[in-house]
């Protein structure tokens, strides 16, 4: 992802910096401190503070979404621990996997099954959400980051399929 | 305070007074204006009482502009004069609209938006909004009794970055201080939202002349958070017309038909439709140029059958909106209904249908959305009543650059909250290359040549380098209206190249001045006049938001000698404005910038605690989950 900074989000959103964080809890800071930084709330403000408004706003907006999505999230504790590595060797078999996934797409979109499509789209998110819970293990539980790092990365794999199929259905106009 | 003395009587400018603020809908078939009045927010109507003004502009041989009514009823006597729906021309070219063809106007290919040639010269679709827009101000300026503060002007939620730069050069073209560009759902929902105390997920269906819209929105305490968007900018009741219009040309073999014709039977098809709301037959007759008749029997099933795909096309966003907010329609709890298209009872019943529940109408479909754009204004000039509102919308269209290949690669996907800023890092692929040409575009699709083209730009003098070795930062900044600007950085040596994105068929600043001048016998005069009023509001906003925030916490936060400077920059652009003459232009804005730069440390220790005092009280909570 193209995201900004490597500010500590965590902190920002007075979190502890754990995988497994409160989503409702993250929803509210998130509003509260919209309240306050909002360009909408500076507009009689000096430009300078506007500017700071713009700023502010922006990356409270950038570090909400990177806290809110599991794989950014967990990045981010990566990243925390110093740990990241670059690109995890993904298993051969998970390349197969993939390459059957991408298949069964394909083919789905040439049959015009939307039917088949949202299987694919069910069956996906069931594997996001093992992928998650492995994650949230890896992390909480065994700081184990190097495990950590290639989820992450199969991840990001599972999310553009995901994107796939979205825009597969979109093009069948469903 | 001694500095009150600068505001001059009726042009006050100081915090705390009711400020003057309206929502304008710039409509494709009707435009309105509305404003908070004692707490409520009403359509201002003209002098005969009518809050509605067809977004029709009549440009006649003598000079005169006719805008509104009159101008639509003189549609078909003077169909290439009038230009009617002239929103869909907004920030597009010739191969974009769709049914050009069939239309009784002389589109005239220009670099990017098209022009109108009408007997008061080639017009930019900018120029024809900006009469819509003048007379709106005209009525809310003598309804409120004074000149505008600014104003909320919404736009399809999906509007692209041509669409909205030009729908806000349209609005400073007509004398109009932009405060906002809104998205029309987003506004429909601020009316509903407000008006029924509504918590949860609320969804938007917006089916106006010429434009569909689609928003998913989360409604808690005041905060109306959007979570996705989508849409079909060329989609609209005006198409609904145009399947009865080609319903009757076909059925009834008309061909050879004058541009009069062709304007008198889509104004007959718009009639009958609207008809068919209340009965389920119609009869359409007219006679046409040559004295022919035209009689025709519509029932509404035929209507219905005509216009079905139409309406299934609608569904599609309404899908991929669910989709991009990972939500389920059983979780959907309120369906509002947006736009006067939606009048349609067929269409009611798809809605309900799909969503499983009665929609809401109880506002008036034509108007909610002027009426949450003036909330949005009342809110944003600070008035009373104002701070418990917050909006969070979204950017609809992906925004990329062009990569190898012809590929766009996208930086900021669509539905991310604004403001939003992303970067991407590209490098060099040639040894001792010291330039770099960008190509931003707009758009879902991979090839560059299916999305929107907004901008082409040059980074040069870049330092000769080994292929690969310099490393380029692209950042887009997006902001609160949804328009972005761009920066280009070289990180090694930090050389940097910035623009706003301005469309590549979008207006110059140069051309919006030549406009603005255009007609006005002294025109050089007339825009350093306009340049020096500008510059007084700038320096008096400025000072009164200085001697705001001074007052609050400029004790707490400053150390005495950052106090003092900022205490003396005050007082030399108040006397500077005092004095104020045509003259110290130059000095006033330098002297404004100055007080600006002195006090940017200030505003940003302000900012600072106000987003810790947002957190402290939260802490602790959190740490104990």
């Amino acid at each position: 992802m193209n995201h900004l900074a490597d500010t500590n989000y965590f902190e920002m959103f007075g979190l502890v910096p754990r995988f497994s964080i409160d989503l409702n809890s993250l929803d509210l800071t998130f509003r509260q401190l919209q309240a306050e930084a909002h360009p909408d709330r500076h507009t009689s403000n000096t430009q300078a503070e506007q500017l700071f408004a713009l700023q502010q706003s922006t990356m409270i907006n950038d570090g909400y979404q990177m806290l809110r999505n599991p794989t950014s999230r967990a990045q981010c504790l990566i990243n925390l621990a110093g740990k990241a590595e670059s690109a995890p060797a993904l298993s051969p078999k998970f390349l197969m996997a993939q390459m059957e996934w991408r298949e069964a797409i394909e083919d789905a979109c040439t049959a015009r099954d939307v039917l088949a499509l949202e299987a694919l789209s069910k069956r996906l998110k069931h594997r996001i959400k093992l992928q998650v819970q492995e994650l949230a293990s890896d992390l909480d539980e065994h700081s184990d980051f190097e495990s950590a790092d290639l989820r992450v990365n199969e991840l990001r794999f599972y999310e553009k399929l995901r994107i796939e199929i979205d825009d597969a259905l979109d093009r069948l106009g469903s | 305070m001694a500095l009150l003395q600068i505001t001059e009587p009726g042009q006050s400018a100081a915090p705390h007074q009711h400020r003057l603020a309206v929502g304008i809908d710039l409509g494709t078939t009707h435009s309105l204006v509305a404003s908070v009045r004692s707490g409520t927010a009403v359509a201002l109507p003209d002098v005969a009482g009518r809050a509605l003004l067809p977004s029709v502009v009549h440009y006649q041989a003598d000079g005169e502009i006719d805008v509104g009514w009159d101008a639509r009823s003189n549609a078909a006597k003077d169909p290439r004069n009038t230009i009617v729906s002239v929103k869909r021309f907004m920030g597009r070219g010739i191969a974009d609209i769709a049914d050009a063809k069939t239309m009784p106007y002389e589109f005239i290919e220009s670099p990017g938006m098209v022009k109108l040639k009408t007997v008061a010269g080639e017009l930019s679709p900018v120029e024809v909004s900006a009469e819509i827009l003048k007379v709106l101000r005209l009525r809310a300026e003598e309804s409120l009794g004074g000149e505008l503060s600014g104003a909320v002007i919404t736009v399809p939620a999906y509007f692209d970055d041509a669409q909205r730069q030009a729908t806000k050069d349209a609005a400073r073209l007509a004398g109009l201080s932009v405060l906002r560009l809104l998205n029309e759902p987003t506004a429909a929902a601020i009316a509903y939202g407000l008006d029924n105390a509504s918590e949860g997920i609320y969804c938007v269906y917006d089916l106006g002349g010429g434009t569909f819209d689609f928003s998913i929105l989360r409604l808690t305490r005041g905060v109306f958070e959007v979570l996705a968007t989508s849409g079909d900018s060329a989609l609209g009741g005006d198409d609904f017309d145009q399947a009865i219009f080609s319903w009757l040309t076909e059925s009834l073999k008309l061909n050879a038909l004058t541009v009069e014709d062709t304007r008198l039977l889509l104004t007959e098809s718009r009639l009958a439709k609207e008809r068919l709301t209340d009965v389920a037959v119609t009869e359409i007759s007219c006679t046409l140029t040559n004295l022919s008749t035209v009689s025709a029997i519509l029932s509404r099933e035929v209507f219905i059958e005509l216009t079905k795909p139409l309406l299934t096309k609608t569904f599609g966003p309404v899908r991929r909106a669910l989709r991009d907010a990972s939500l389920q329609v059983e979780e959907v709890q309120g369906v509002v209904l947006v736009g006067g298209a939606t009048r349609m009872p067929h269409l009611r019943i798809a809605v309900t249908d799909f969503f499983d529940r009665e929609p809401l109408t109880n506002l008036d479909p034509d108007k909610v959305v002027a009426l949450g754009a003036a909330v949005q204004a009342n809110a944003l000039v600070g008035n009373r009543g104002g701070d418990e509102l917050l909006l969070l919308d979204v950017i609809p269209l992906s925004l990329g650059i062009e990569t190898m290949g012809g590929l766009s690669e996208k930086i900021i996907p669509r539905n991310v909250t604004i403001p939003s800023a992303r970067a991407q890092d590209f490098t060099t692929f040639k040894d001792g290359q010291t330039a770099m040409s960008f190509h931003v575009v707009q758009g879902e699709r991979e090839l560059v040549s299916e999305c929107r083209s907004l901008a082409r730009f040059d980074l040069r003098g870049i330092p000769p380098m080994v292929a690969g070795a310099a490393r380029i930062r692209v950042t887009f900044q997006v902001d609160a209206d949804g328009l972005l600007s761009v920066s280009a950085r070289e990180q090694t040596t930090g050389h940097e190249s910035q623009i706003t994105v301005k469309p590549s068929y979008g207006l110059t600043d140069a051309e919006i001045t030549g406009m603005l001048s255009a007609g006005i016998a002294n025109a050089e005069h007339d825009k350093n006049m306009r340049a020096l009023r500008e510059a007084q509001v700038d320096a008096r906003r400025l000072l009164d938001a200085t001697e705001v925030a001074m007052a609050e916490s400029g004790h707490e936060l400053l150390s005495k000698p950052e106090w003092n400077e900022i205490w003396s920059q005050i007082y030399e652009l108040a006397e500077l404005l005092i004095m104020g003459d045509a003259n110290s232009l130059e000095s006033l804005r330098q002297c404004t910038e100055t007080l600006n730069a002195v006090t940017t440390t200030f505003a940003n220790r302000r900012m600072d605690e106000s987003i810790n005092k947002a957190l402290s009280g939260r802490q602790i909570e959190s740490i104990n989950i």
